[in-house]
């Protein structure tokens, strides 16, 4: 891993259009700011890994037998289609209110 | 054009209701194109299905079915990704679900919905800044009965298979 020192205000260019700058040195916490190309999406690590995990979760967890996914499916859609129901209940209370 | 899904068989889909993912849902990189497959029996959810993977889909639900508080803010620079705009009506954040084994749970993820501009087909899984949001948010907690109970009304899953926006 390359490894630079910064202080506090200065930035790294990473290629032509990412430029990482240090904006606060706080005790053990480094504000860092990001600008980048819309197309490159930025991301906490940790958070992108526990996300990928759960993303790949719950491709393999659907694949339990079609018949507990039915069955599954079938709960939540009697749970769901009343939550529905009220939820569009309340939108009309709500046009009542105004 | 027909594709084949490991879940719903064969099924056609039209070119112009394909979704093109602006950023990858992550962990699957290499999957750029995707199709919104409804069955009119399991209505509210739906199928987020790859088109260059048959065994990979998603179950999915618009975020605001399962909160109805769900509005996390978009950054500017994603709805600019998605071509869209504040408050564009064509705009869709749904939440991936999870099934869960032993116990037995179904939980959505709120933290990293995917954001879905249906007016021009873009979409992007948004990892959003916002801790509110957990990515495991049970929305169902059952018994290990799953799938015992033979009486169960629910309509078998390759039923109708209507591919349709959410």
């Amino acid at each position: 891993m390359l490894i630079l020192t910064r202080k506090l205000g200065e930035s790294l260019l990473i290629g032509n259009d990412i430029r990482i700058t240090v904006t606060e040195i706080k005790g053990k916490n480094v504000r860092i700011g990001i600008k980048a190309p819309v197309s490159i999406p930025v991301y906490r690590e940790e958070i992108y890994h526990a996300v990928l995990e759960e993303n790949r979760l719950a491709t393999t967890l659907t694949e339990i037998g079609d018949k507990q996914t039915t069955t599954m499916l079938g709960k939540l859609l009697n749970r769901y289609e009343m939550k529905e129901k009220r939820l569009s209940e309340g939108r009309e209370e709500g046009s009542r209110d105004k | 054009m027909k594709i084949f899904t490991k879940r719903l068989g064969e099924i056609t889909v039209d070119a112009d209701q394909i979704i093109e993912m602006k950023a990858p849902i992550l962990g699957f990189e290499q999957l750029k194109r995707f199709v919104i497959l409804t069955e009119e029996s399991n209505k509210p959810f739906s199928w987020f299905q790859s088109i260059e993977n048959e065994a990979i889909a998603f179950l999915i639900v618009n975020a605001e079915l399962i909160k109805a508080d769900y509005n996390p803010d978009i950054p500017k620079k994603d709805l600019d990704l998605l071509e869209g705009e504040e408050n564009d009506q064509g705009i869709f954040k749904v939440a991936i679900l999870t099934l869960r084994r032993s116990p037995f749970a179904v939980t959505a993820n709120l933290r990293a919905p995917i954001v879905i501009n249906l007016n021009k087909r873009l979409a992007k899984q948004i990892v959003l800044e916002d801790d509110d949001y957990p990515i495991r948010y049970t929305i169902y907690e059952g018994s290990a009965e799953t799938g015992e109970n033979k009486d169960n009304e629910a309509a078998g899953i390759a039923g109708n298979k209507v591919p349709s926006p959410l």
